[in-house]
């Protein structure tokens, strides 16, 4: 042992003496002042979170690089000097030399780590968080930084002391790239080659989807899970140290030598392989349920899909999804739904529904349809009327003794609970979840009875993707408001929940809606802002009253010129990860907005084409889905452009009160386009009402025309003239 | 002259005599060939970005290394710098012979893509040669601080990694890896009609990278003149 | 009482035979290797210092088996190898503390004095605080010798120890062997025959990996007995002498050339014969002139 305290401490005077390797500590801080200054430029919209573990990542990955070619410099420095082989003439157990170098090695190592988990300690206090929640953060911060930097050392080692030449340097990019890339790039889509599963092969734990942090529920879902993946990187690494002692210069290691790295190498082998198969089974049971939910919606995929270019793919892709959106009318409503829910941790929910149901059709039937996920069980299934009921899958089916007359309504209780945990994106996300500090149940999950048959998730045929398809969440609208008391009780839910009907008194929700219901739960805050209820993360409380109070002023814009009238009563920000949520859910009831997208300049351009997007759904073409020059029957493509610019601009102007002429300003798409805006441009001289009232002329003649050769700008505009003087 | 052309000669000799030699100026024909073959590409680009961005500068940075490593290694470099020859100009004709192995093996691959692909191909190549060069102003510092071929060596894997996975550090402007991108290749094109805004950065990133090169390269070309050995 | 008996070992790497059969018993003291460049000393003396292994034969040193107790012999050995290199950030003391640690000496106190004993030794107590990097090349010879004496070692390995050391520092170092040399066993390899002639009793001479010669130094020069010769030819006949015999020396006397020159026969020019050196033994070996 003193001797290993000997050459340590030797070897830490080589270390502190070498000019050269103060180079990554410096890059490290450069990095971070660079981070921070990238930071200010983002704005403070934003959480400390969110930009911490926005560049957390790369800064691992390349002090993983830097750390590791230190690995190997160490062992290669006193070889390729030769007096690694005058040090074997001496005494020096094989163990206590490399030993040696290996410990500093780490030393250097976790000084970054440290340097790295400080910086983010300062940081987040300057934030209004907890210190026990810092400390998890920096736990976790800890845990994948210096887990990644004990196993990409032992790699070193081992590249060192089996490739005894200048190339031992080059192994550990190739090992950081063949570890990491993969899932590096992972947007989320797997592509054929690459198995989901080998990005649990990687020197941290990159189980996630572009970030571990995830707003409101913060790093709750990857923090155990990664806890776990570390240990067994510690443990492999010690594996990999052991190996390497094993097998360098054997004719030196003694009988003795031989039996403990024996030992160790067994001890750490089964471990390796007990917390690796703890580790993999955690993950895999969330892949496996995500092909096997795949599977189960399979009917509704388009089984003629062939994918075309990227450009063609995208186009499709869109197109598929509104095809496809669930909008099919059903006579039936749920009128009135008393909802009692309790929560558990583990993501366990039980339910009892007392449903109001009324046939708003002109025919008696003696059948209505419910849909429910088949993830939970029907318990109890009860009404004063004589009914059966049966599932199908998603569906129950309540067959009537006595058929129900068009206006009639009857009264049922349903009693039903189970598991409710659902993933997106090959596992690496989950979509509904209920847990100690998390709780997400959007309506999407069908996590309580919908009235007819719903598709609650779409599933599109992908030949190039790994698991041969793409699951997406469906939008939902019901074709009737239902009035929802919802009683909600938790058990070992920690978190506060929400919504998206208002709350009455602790623990009840009581709202009408036709937009049904979501659940959310985490670090999350209410406040009222333009009359919008709004549900965000604390730290995002500032700006997002800044930012709705724009929203609101687009959406009043919208209603005043365009008689649309799509203002939301709640908006909740959640973590880019929900995307797919999130884009099917934009409701005039309840509104989810993107945490990494709401924060920094130019939000103005975001919220104009977020309500675009609304207003898309609204039905009236858009220009990007046909082509330039496209067939004679269609208006011109400039002409669609430019009353897309308009649209635009009017939603803008709402905002920024700034004319045409200077938000145009940077559009160039050629002659064609500059020569019809000339017309537009005469026009502004009127005043910025009178093309706001244009625009809204253009508006109804789309509604009117759709996509036909009818649209002419030039003539509408004419026309919109005369009527004016008139 | 003449000297030079011969000690071109006896390099690539060298070269060619090696297993690793020609190992290395095999390796990046048959990385193609396998790309091109076993992978399935939406866009030309990407796989014109893989090969030139991405493939190339590995190979780049290998064959500069162990131009280098012949004399910087050895040691003899100490020798050579006692002979006739100016110390930049000794420098300046290694990375010469270096840069016409890798140019000419290069050009042959864009020879045998052309049938392929057509002129974009060396739209693409010119479109690229400041980066090599940046890469190599980066390997040459490299060289001449550390006085061996590993500094180069380590000076460009870490732009290379820095290309890849310091992507969201560099920004948009600073991408190393471009062509990828559909409308970088239409800009290559010189196509329009479309907003092409961004034409400008695609320019500009590409000035910038020869502009640091410049930097770096007469940079290291001044420090390896200047100091004593 | 042999301290190193090698019998029968062999060496090669890949198709290049390094050492081919060779015995060799060595006594305590100071014993001589010598043998032209590539004649594979350095090969036997890696392999007695426990850097390399050997394909056959027999190594035991101090009675320990050398493949089995390695570890044993490596308390008993010193060694400098032929490029000696240190790492340059250390001081020369740090060095040597370094050293000593990895020899095991891992009493501070101890190490102190043993650190300070060899500085003195090798005459480097005025740079004990200089870093290695700005020692010269002499100086870094010295500290490798040093580097080789902690712990007392009682064999001790040298591969050209006295190559870059300037004349007082040569006769410094060879009296230290001598000293040394009443006690230990010590190895020395050298071309500076010198070296060996005034400190060594006993030498052994390797040529192309094979033993030619092992036994009393002084018994290496009386084998060239009768083989030497001293010709005096005229100036104009140099060329003919040099293509004739293999030449050891020439001199200049007014307008004669006196050549010493190796001859199993007598030479056909007018020769006597002369009582031949050490350098002439070897010389005479390495030549094939005597067997």
């Amino acid at each position: 042992m003193k001797q290993l305290k000997n050459n340590f401490q030797y070897e830490w005077l080589l270390l502190i003496r070498n000019k050269f390797l103060a180079i990554p500590i410096v890059i490290n801080i450069i990095a971070w002042v660079y981070v921070l200054y990238e930071k200010s430029l983002l704005g403070s919209g934003t959480t400390v979170e969110n930009q911490f573990y926005t560049y957390f990542i790369w800064i691992l990955l390349l002090n993983l690089f830097l750390i590791g070619i230190i690995a190997v410099y160490i062992v290669n420095r006193d070889r390729d000097s030769k007096f690694e082989q005058l040090a074997m003439t001496y005494q020096v157990k094989n163990w206590q030399w490399l030993t040696g170098k290996w410990l500093i090695a780490q030393v250097y190592g976790q000084i970054l780590t440290v340097l790295t988990v400080m910086i983010q300690i300062i940081w987040f206090f300057t934030a209004p968080m907890t210190a026990a929640e810092v400390l998890k953060q920096s736990i976790y911060t800890f845990a994948q930084m210096g887990g990644a930097f004990l196993i990409i050392v032992s790699f070193g080692f081992l590249c060192a002391v089996l490739i005894p030449n200048i190339f031992s340097y080059l192994a550990i990019p190739a090992l950081i790239i063949v570890s990491v890339f993969l899932p590096f790039d992972y947007t989320g889509m797997a592509l054929e080659f690459d198995n989901p599963r080998l990005h649990l092969l990687t020197p941290f734990d990159f189980m996630f989807v572009g970030k571990p942090y995830e707003g409101i529920w913060g790093i709750e879902r990857v923090f155990q899970s990664t806890l776990i993946h570390q240990m067994a990187v510690i443990v492999i690494a010690i594996l990999v140290f052991a190996f390497i002692l094993f097998i360098f210069k054997r004719n030196r290691r003694s009988k003795g030598e031989k039996q403990l790295l024996l030992a160790l190498l067994s001890i750490t082998t089964a471990m390796a392989i007990v917390i690796s198969f703890i580790r993999f089974t955690d993950y895999n049971q969330g892949f496996k349920q995500y092909v096997e939910t795949g599977n189960f919606y399979i009917d509704t995929l388009l089984s003629d899909y062939k994918r075309g270019t990227e450009e063609e793919y995208y186009e499709d892709i869109n197109k598929y999804y509104d095809e496809m959106q669930d909008d099919e009318h059903y006579d039936f409503s749920i009128e009135i739904s008393d909802l009692d829910i309790l929560l558990k941790e583990d993501h366990q929910l039980e339910a009892t529904n007392q449903l109001t149901i009324k046939n708003n059709g002109e025919e008696a039937a003696d059948e209505v349809l419910l849909t429910l996920n088949h993830q939970l069980n029907i318990t109890a299934c009860h009404s004063e009327r004589e009914l059966s009921c049966s599932a199908d899958g998603d569906f129950i089916t309540l067959t009537l003794a006595q058929p129900i007359q068009p206006n009639e309504e009857f009264e049922m209780k349903l009693t039903y609970g189970g598991e409710i945990l659902q993933y997106f994106d090959e596992g690496s996300g989950e979509s509904a979840f209920i847990d100690k500090r998390r709780v997400f149940l959007p309506k999407s999950a069908g996590w309580y009875p919908l009235i007819g048959k719903r598709t609650l998730f779409q599933v599109l045929e992908d030949e190039q993707l790994y698991v041969k398809f793409q699951i997406r969440n469906t939008r939902l609208v019901e074709d009737f408001p239902t009035q929802y008391n919802v009683s909600l009780q938790s058990e070992g839910v920690e978190v506060p929940l929400l919504m998206s009907i208002p709350k009455t008194e602790n623990g009840k929700f009581t709202g009408t809606t036709k937009h049904g219901l979501e659940l959310i739960g985490g670090n999350m805050v209410e406040q009222e802002v333009a009359g919008i209820r709004v549900i965000s993360h604390p730290q995002l409380q500032e700006s997002m009253s800044s930012i709705v109070n724009k929203y609101h002023q687009a959406w009043a814009g919208l209603k005043e010129w365009f008689d649309l009238d799509l203002m939301p009563k709640t908006i909740a920000v959640l973590p880019n990860n929900q995307y797919y949520n999130q884009v099917q859910n934009m409701t005039e009831d309840f509104y989810l907005l993107n945490e990494d997208t709401v924060y920094g300049e130019g939000i103005e351009e975001y919220i104009v084409n977020d309500l675009y997007l609304q207003v898309l759904r609204s039905g009236i073409p858009h220009p990007e889905t046909f082509s330039d020059g496209g067939s004679s029957e269609e208006a011109d493509f400039y002409d669609r452009i430019i009353f897309d610019e308009l649209f635009n601009w009017s939603i803008y102007y709402q905002m920024e009160k700034e004319s045409f002429t200077k938000y145009n300003t940077d559009q160039d798409w050629g002659t064609k386009y500059d020569q019809k805006i000339e017309r537009i441009k005469e026009m502004e001289k009127q005043g910025d009402e009178y093309l706001l009232a244009f625009t809204r002329y253009l508006y109804d003649a789309s509604n009117k025309l759709g996509n036909s050769k009818e649209f002419n700008i030039e003539r509408l505009a004419d026309a919109f003239e005369k009527e004016m003087k008139e | 002259m003449s000297g030079m052309f011969f000690r071109c000669r006896l390099f690539f000799k060298k070269w060619v005599s090696s297993i690793y030699g020609i190992a290395l100026l095999a390796a990046i024909p048959i990385a193609a060939i396998i790309l091109y073959h076993d992978f399935y590409y939406e866009e030309t680009g990407k796989l014109l970005s893989l090969i030139f961005e991405q493939l190339a500068p590995i190979w780049l940075i290998l064959i500069l290394q162990r131009y280098f490593s012949i004399e910087f290694d050895s040691g003899f470099f100490t020798q050579v710098v006692t002979y006739p020859i100016a110390r930049y100009k000794f420098l300046l004709e290694r990375f010469l012979f270096a840069c016409m192995l890798f140019f000419i093996m290069l050009g042959i691959i864009a020879l045998v893509l052309t049938s392929i692909f057509g002129a974009i191909i060396w739209k693409a190549f010119l479109y690229t040669l400041p980066l090599y060069f940046f890469y190599s102003a980066v390997m040459l510092i490299g060289l001449v601080i550390s006085k061996r071929s590993l500094g180069a060596l380590l000076g460009g894997i870490f732009l290379f990694l820095l290309s890849f996975i310091g992507a969201p550090l560099l920004g948009q402007a600073l991408q190393m890896i471009m062509l990828k991108y559909g409308s970088v290749i239409y800009f290559l094109e010189g196509k329009t009609g479309y907003a092409f805004a961004d034409n400008d950065l695609y320019y500009y990133n590409r000035l910038m990278y020869m502009g640091f090169g410049i930097i770096l390269f007469i940079l290291a070309l001044i420090k390896f003149q200047r100091k004593p050995v | 009482m042999y301290t190193v008996k090698i019998e029968n070992v062999s060496k090669s790497y890949r198709k290049f035979q390094a050492l081919h059969h060779i015995d060799l018993q060595i006594e305590k003291g100071l014993y001589g290797l010598l043998g032209p460049n590539g004649a594979g000393k350095s090969t036997l003396m890696n392999i007695i210092s426990t850097i390399l292994t050997w394909d056959e034969g027999r190594i035991s040193v101090y009675g320990y088996d050398l493949k089995k107790d390695s570890h044993k012999v490596r308390e008993l050995l010193g060694y400098l190898p032929q490029h000696f290199q240190a790492p340059g950030q250390f001081t020369g003391e740090e060095f040597l503390h370094y050293v000593a640690s990895m020899k095991g000496m891992n009493n501070r106190q101890k190490r102190t004095i043993e650190v300070q004993r060899l500085l003195e030794q090798v005459n480097l107590t005025e740079h004990t605080h200089k870093k290695i990097k700005g020692y010269s090349g002499g100086m870094k010879r010295r500290l490798g010798i040093a580097q080789a004496l902690i712990g007392q070692p009682k064999l001790i390995i040298l591969d050209e120890p006295t190559a870059g050391l300037d004349p007082s520092e040569r006769i410094r170092f060879r009296n230290v062997m001598e000293r040394l040399g009443k006690e230990y066993t010590i190895i020395l390899s050298t071309h500076i025959l010198s070296d060996i002639e005034t400190s060594c009793e006993h030498v052994g001479v390797i040529n192309k990996g094979e033993l030619l010669y092992q036994g009393e130094t002084e018994k290496l020069a009386s084998l060239a007995e009768g083989t030497v010769w001293e010709i005096s030819v005229p100036i104009s006949h140099y060329d003919e002498v040099e293509q004739a015999y293999t030449v050891l020396s020439s001199r200049r006397e007014q307008e004669q050339m006196v050549f010493h020159v190796l001859s199993k026969a007598e030479p056909k020019h007018r020769a006597t014969c002369v009582k031949p050196t050490l350098e002439d033994g070897y010389m005479a070996l390495i030549n094939g002139v005597i067997t």
